[in-house]
């Protein structure tokens, strides 16, 4: 069986330690999973492996003679392939799957006339794929395949290779249960071969089924390397991810929780992103949305602020059922959305802070005919630049010269005087420094004091942990449990996120 | 005014306004080299004359670059225009004015189509309208029996039912040309610098999903686009008609590109860069100053098509220039 030790392993990027003298083996024929929080290094220490981050010091040794990856050629060389979650991004979506799975000899192996030969590629695409236990047609295109299926062709394209060790980066973030069913079947097969399998995953009670040994990292250490037994319950794990307990005071005061604001009553989009949503927000209430990235959290957001379309289910605002089939319809019934897709979708870049901060309420400065008050367009983006402290030259400014933490103010200036009653923030904080954050919390507080309900999304458990009052935990686009912020802490929302049912289970 | 935050710059001003600059110089060179035709009063008109059915037609399709979505067809719209008007009132016998309501009201309702089209089906708006474009030349060709359409010789199986009137004559000719031109650029400037459907235009322009998610209604300001820039194919058309006083076969198609040429020259017009009314007169202004400058030089009239695709070309690079500069 083959073996890769990597010692002292350490990355650094400008500022970051993104890795510190990591210590961690891989085995032929053997399960070992991955896990760790956002940003704990999962990710980078896969990179180092495959050869996508060559910017690493420390040791890697294979089979006992050491080696060096500094490139994904180098990788592929010694037998080590990846499988990123976006499958999408690996395959050429209007060619066939045998083309896709031969893939390197369509590029590689043609030789000077550059013929294909089409009777060897689908000859040697249908062995790749038969040897994997699974039946596909060569000749279907990949465009037609289901994500699970789009998987296993990019799993059989680096099966062909002399494989060693594969790398599958969450892959069953996105499958149902039968298709997981399925991948852990051919992940069986393919340990059963004697290839190394590295499984990365946030849903923890996954790798108690497939994994044999796991490794925890946290914040670019390596914590503890163990084997998955009986005895290991998910509650240890998830305290070894996340270690410590940290809280950011944030002054939450002088806040009255009122009646109750929004109520929804098994909400669903039409493609059922989302299903089964009850919630319900009261007025000043900081409501938080937890679960990880990928548990429905914008999709949920999105849900109810019509961006999907028509939904099902009831939405009642002030105990009036209100109509929020689009976006419009729901800025019209008292809903705000800042959305976690910031430069794409929360501010139009190539144009002025002053047109971005009236571009919910425009009308609010039309007159007769729609003709446009300047002044008083301009008076009111004057306002709100000094309310917010935007620190802009002039509000003529193109927006997409300020920097994150300004622009994400001036996505959420432009709801102020709309009027809303309801602010949903998706992930307002992602991407803005330490100092921006704070200032973003500070008016998400501002906002409840003045009675609005919030709905706030964050993957971060400490953020949900400071700044919400109660908290919904998502997990596969339902809500897994409600909790009292005040009664809970990280580990019980790692727990529900991961996929944690009850009391009963964590024995 | 404008906060500039970065100091002058030759090539910031050249950009900005070197429309204008070129304009100008254009007019002093040919005044010297052409100095008998060219500078003159009648020659003046002459000008504002040839470049008013490029600027209304042009006009409309600011509104597509500024919503983002890019109509291919209002070539053959303007054509369809130009057919319409006259037969409604020459074989059909409809009053003049509401001819030209029937007309804008068809060529509305083909605008209506393109936005279905593109927005139900999600056809690509560039091929969408490619599509349509195709669909507009047959069913003007099929209409027209093929032959130029003239108001005082009635084809196979009609009968003239009236002389198109005096007025509907000198629509096309100056000074009511002209100043038709002006009205339109007046009340394109007012509605898409000063209303707020006009900045909504914009805003779905630059950022559709953004402005979606703003509220915004989309789709509606799409369809706005599509319609608008019928609409103003439509009065070209008219003019088309007017002017000529008869219909040939694909004549508006020949403003296709020229309009085209005049928006985005214009675009960069005084630091807007955005598709705008006034900058785009200015880009047809330009075009047809040197076209005209260019007769009166006696220049070999086939060539004269290589000098606009010059001015275009160095519009378009300058002002990707001020883009990269922003």
């Amino acid at each position: 069986m083959s073996k890769i030790i990597m010692e002292d392993i350490s990355v650094e990027f400008p500022g970051v330690k993104a890795l510190q003298h990591v210590d961690c083996d891989f085995e032929g024929g053997r399960v070992k999973a991955l896990v760790g929080a956002n940003g704990a290094g999962k990710s980078t220490l896969m990179k180092v492996l495959s050869g996508v981050n060559a910017q690493y010091t420390g040791q890697i040794e294979l089979d006992g003679v050491p080696v060096e990856i500094r490139s994904p050629s180098d990788a592929k060389r010694l037998g080590i392939e990846i499988v990123y979650q976006e499958v999408d991004t690996a395959l050429v979506p209007n060619l066939s799957v045998g083309e896709n799975v031969m893939m390197e000899y369509l590029v590689y192996g043609l030789g000077k006339g550059g013929v294909i030969d089409w009777n060897h590629l689908h000859t040697e695409a249908a062995k790749t794929l038969e040897n994997l236990h699974v039946s596909l047609d060569t000749k279907q295109l990949v465009s037609a395949l289901s994500l699970a299926q789009k998987q296993i062709v990019v799993i059989a394209r680096a099966m062909l290779g002399h494989c060693k060790f594969l790398i599958l980066d969450e892959p069953t973030a996105p499958l149902s249960v039968e298709e997981t069913k399925n991948l852990f079947e051919l992940v069986r097969r393919l340990r059963d071969k004697g290839i190394g399998v590295i499984f990365i995953s946030h849903r923890l009670n996954e790798l108690f089924e497939i994994c044999d040994s796991i490794t925890v990292l946290r914040d670019g250490q390596l914590i503890k390397t163990f084997e998955l037994d009986e005895k290991t319950t998910i509650p240890d794990i998830v305290e070894l991810m996340l270690g410590r307990v940290y809280n950011e005071a944030i002054d939450k005061s002088g806040r009255a929780i009122g009646g109750v604001l929004l109520n929804i009553k098994n909400l669903a989009d039409n493609e059922n992103r989302v299903q089964d949503i009850c919630l319900n927000v009261r007025s000043g209430e900081i409501v938080g949305l937890s679960g990880l990235v990928g548990a429905g959290k914008t999709e949920l957001c999105k849900t109810l602020f019509g961006a999907f379309g028509r939904q099902q289910g009831t939405i009642l605002i002030n105990d009036k059922k209100v109509r929020a089939d689009t976006p419009a319809a729901a800025v019209k019934a008292g809903m705000a959305f800042i959305p976690e897709e910031r430069r794409k979708e929360g501010i139009v870049v190539g144009e002025s802070v002053m047109e971005n901060l009236s571009l919910a309420t425009l009308k609010n400065h039309a007159r007769i005919l729609s003709l446009l008050n300047h002044k008083s367009e301009s008076r009111a983006a004057d306002t709100k630049v000094a309310d917010l402290k935007i620190k802009t030259p002039s509000i003529r400014q193109r927006v997409g010269l300020l920097s994150g933490g300004n622009q994400q103010k001036v996505t959420i200036g432009k709801w102020l005087d709309s009027g809303a009653e309801i602010y949903i923030f998706d992930e307002p904080t992602k991407g803005i420094d330490v100092g921006a954050k704070a200032e973003v919390y500070k008016l998400i507080v501002d906002l409840a004091r003045k009675g609005k309900g919030i709905i706030y999304a964050s993957s971060e458990q400490a953020e949900i942990m400071s700044l919400t009052d109660r908290v919904y935990v998502m997990y596969s686009g339902r809500i897994q449990k409600e909790l009292v912020t005040a009664d809970t802490n990280e580990a019980e929302l790692l727990f529900y996120s991961t996929g944690g049912k009850n009391d009963a289970e964590q024995n | 005014m404008q906060n500039k935050t970065k100091s002058f710059s030759v090539g910031r001003f050249l950009t900005e306004w070197g429309a204008l600059v070129a304009i100008f110089l254009s007019f002093i060179i040919f005044s010297f080299t052409a100095k008998s035709v060219f500078f003159s009063w009648a020659n003046m008109i002459t000008i504002l004359r040839a470049i008013s059915i490029t600027t209304i037609i042009a006009l409309g399709a600011t509104f597509g670059f500024a919503a983002g979505v890019f109509d291919l067809s209002f070539g053959s719209i303007a054509t369809i225009a130009a057919a319409f008007s006259i037969t409604f009132m020459a074989w059909d016998n409809i009053p003049m004015p509401f001819a030209i309501l029937l007309t804008l009201l068809a060529c509305a309702a083909i605008g209506g189509i393109n936005a279905f089209l593109v927005i139900k089906t999600h056809i690509p708006a560039f091929l969408a309208t490619l599509g349509m474009m195709f669909i507009l030349d047959g069913i003007e060709l099929t209409y027209s029996g093929g032959s130029v359409i003239n108001p005082k010789v009635a084809p196979a199986g009609k009968t003239i039912m009236m002389a198109i009137p005096d007025l509907f004559n000198r629509l096309g000719k100056a000074p009511l040309i002209i100043i038709i031109m002006l009205i339109c650029i007046i009340l394109v400037e007012l509605f898409q610098h000063q209303t707020k459907h006009g900045r909504f235009l914009y805003m779905v322009g630059s950022n559709a999903e953004a402005a979606r998610l703003s509220g915004v209604k989309v789709n509606f300001y799409r369809t706005l686009a599509f319609i608008m820039t019928a609409v103003f194919s439509g009065i070209g058309g008219i003019l088309i008609a007017s002017r000529a006083g008869t219909v040939a076969a694909g004549v508006g198609g020949s403003f296709l590109m020229p309009a085209i040429a005049a928006v985005n020259i214009g675009a960069a017009m005084g630091g807007r860069n955005k598709p705008n009314a006034v900058g785009t007169f200015v880009g047809a202004a330009l075009i047809g100053v040197v076209e005209n400058g260019l007769y009166a030089l006696s220049f070999p009239y086939y060539a004269i098509n290589i000098v606009k695709g010059l001015i275009l070309l160095v519009a378009l690079i300058m002002s990707n220039y001020a883009n990269k500069e922003n």
